[in-house]
């Protein structure tokens, strides 16, 4: 499973995903941080002031919006297809899946290494854009990371964002035909919530759960804790449901 | 080590597209109206331009204060009308209030923004490193074959 985790990550069309991911969301996530500016209401005394503003500071970054979860969709539905089900159409899969591992490990580490790709296609150009702009406020910054627990949950909502989109494509990719139906399977899945403007599935879901919990409660450890709350349901579970059908489609259907 | 070269090569390439990007975004000037307290989050650093305005012969108090520092920027006794410019050095939080019992509006217009030093120092820093680190690791598989 390592070494296939590891030749997945190595693949040079997998890669050209990741760049093209990265860039385009890095670029949309700067773009979005310089062309608006955040007004918030605050009264009391300087330190309320200060650690108000590093609440807020940790507000402004990024997290998916209506483009960059275009982007975002995109990237993931395309790595996924690419990873389960190019190599199938290519018949080099018959040569992968005749190793003597099961089938449903090799899909659950193809799928692994797609999170592991989509993360840091994400998480990094997200950072990175976040210090191009606001590097010149490092104690705010590390008061919001740390004292304010935005780290964790920020990271913990990528984590949940990855999940949902890899887990969604791959059951796409197990289930279609060859990689275009799959790419344009996975797309409209993970697009339909979005036109429709639904509240209770991802993105909105979870989007809402963060900014719910980030600005109602004041401990770090209560925040995760509604976070979780809100989105535990559809950010976690589902996903999860979706990745063991995936495998368990794995298992049933022939490689070809 | 494929996987490493594609992030420094994508790091390398967002850092040289982060400024024409910038340089568009930055033309729009910043406006807002304060009546008592309000903290707004700028993106750049620039200049500031204040007017408040109030009846004739009303004492209040114009504070500008840089959350990031601790300090205030700006601190004045003001009676009647007033104009004013402030000098935002770096991007983040500012807290700008009138202190008053009477009603002052307060009107806030950020102007000439542009990057800070400090953080064109890192872009460069991190953008530099990245490239640099690239050069050198496709220097050494090149030698090695």
């Amino acid at each position: 499973m390592r070494a296939q985790i590891k030749w997945e990550l190595e693949d040079p069309y997998n890669l050209i995903v990741f760049i093209f991911g990265f860039i385009m969301l890095g670029i949309t996530f700067f773009s979005g941080l310089t062309s608006n500016d955040t007004v918030f209401m605050i009264a009391g005394p300087d330190s309320v002031i200060v650690s108000e503003s590093a609440k807020n500071i940790g507000l402004t970054l990024p997290r998916l919006g209506v483009e960059e979860y275009t982007i975002f969709a995109l990237t993931g539905a395309l790595l996924v297809s690419l990873m389960l089900r190019y190599d199938r159409d290519t018949r080099v899969a018959k040569s992968v899946y005749s190793l003597p591992v099961r089938n449903h490990s090799v899909v659950l580490s193809k799928a692994l290494s797609a999170m592991v790709l989509l993360f840091l296609a994400s998480v990094l150009p997200a950072f990175l854009a976040f210090i191009y702009i606001h590097g010149d406020v490092p104690d705010l910054i590390g008061r919001a990371l740390f004292d304010e627990g935005f780290l964790a949950g920020y990271l913990l909502y990528w984590a949940m964002m990855v999940l949902y989109v890899v887990s969604l494509s791959a059951l796409v990719a197990m289930l279609s035909p060859n990689t275009f139906a799959s790419l344009l399977g996975s797309i409209t899945l993970l697009y339909v919530p979005l036109v429709l403007k639904l509240r209770s599935l991802p993105p909105a879901v979870i989007d809402d759960a963060f900014f719910k919990a980030y600005t109602t409660q004041f401990y770090p450890s209560d925040r995760i804790a509604a976070f979780l709350d809100g989105s535990f349901n559809v950010g976690l579970l589902l996903p999860v449901v979706m990745l063991g059908i995936a495998l368990i489609l794995s298992e049933w259907r022939d490689v070809s | 080590m494929r996987l490493l070269k594609a992030i420094l090569l994508s790091m390398v390439i967002m850092t040289v597209l982060v400024f024409p990007i910038e340089k568009n975004a930055l033309t729009q000037p910043i406006s807002e109206v304060v009546l008592m307290g309000q903290g707004i989050i700028v993106p750049s650093s620039g200049t500031v331009m204040l007017s408040t305005s109030a009846d004739e012969g009303t004492e209040y108090a114009v504070r500008v204060f840089d959350s990031e520092t601790g300090r205030a920027v700006l601190e004045r006794n003001v009676t009647g009308s007033f104009r004013g410019r402030v000098m935002l050095k770096h991007s983040g939080p500012y807290y700008f209030s009138v202190q008053t019992m009477t009603p002052v509006t307060m009107a806030v217009r950020v102007i000439n923004r542009y990057p800070s030093v400090t953080v064109l120092n890192i872009r460069y820093g991190l953008g530099g490193v990245s490239a640099l680190l690239l050069a050198a690791i496709l220097l050494v598989e090149g030698r090695k074959k």
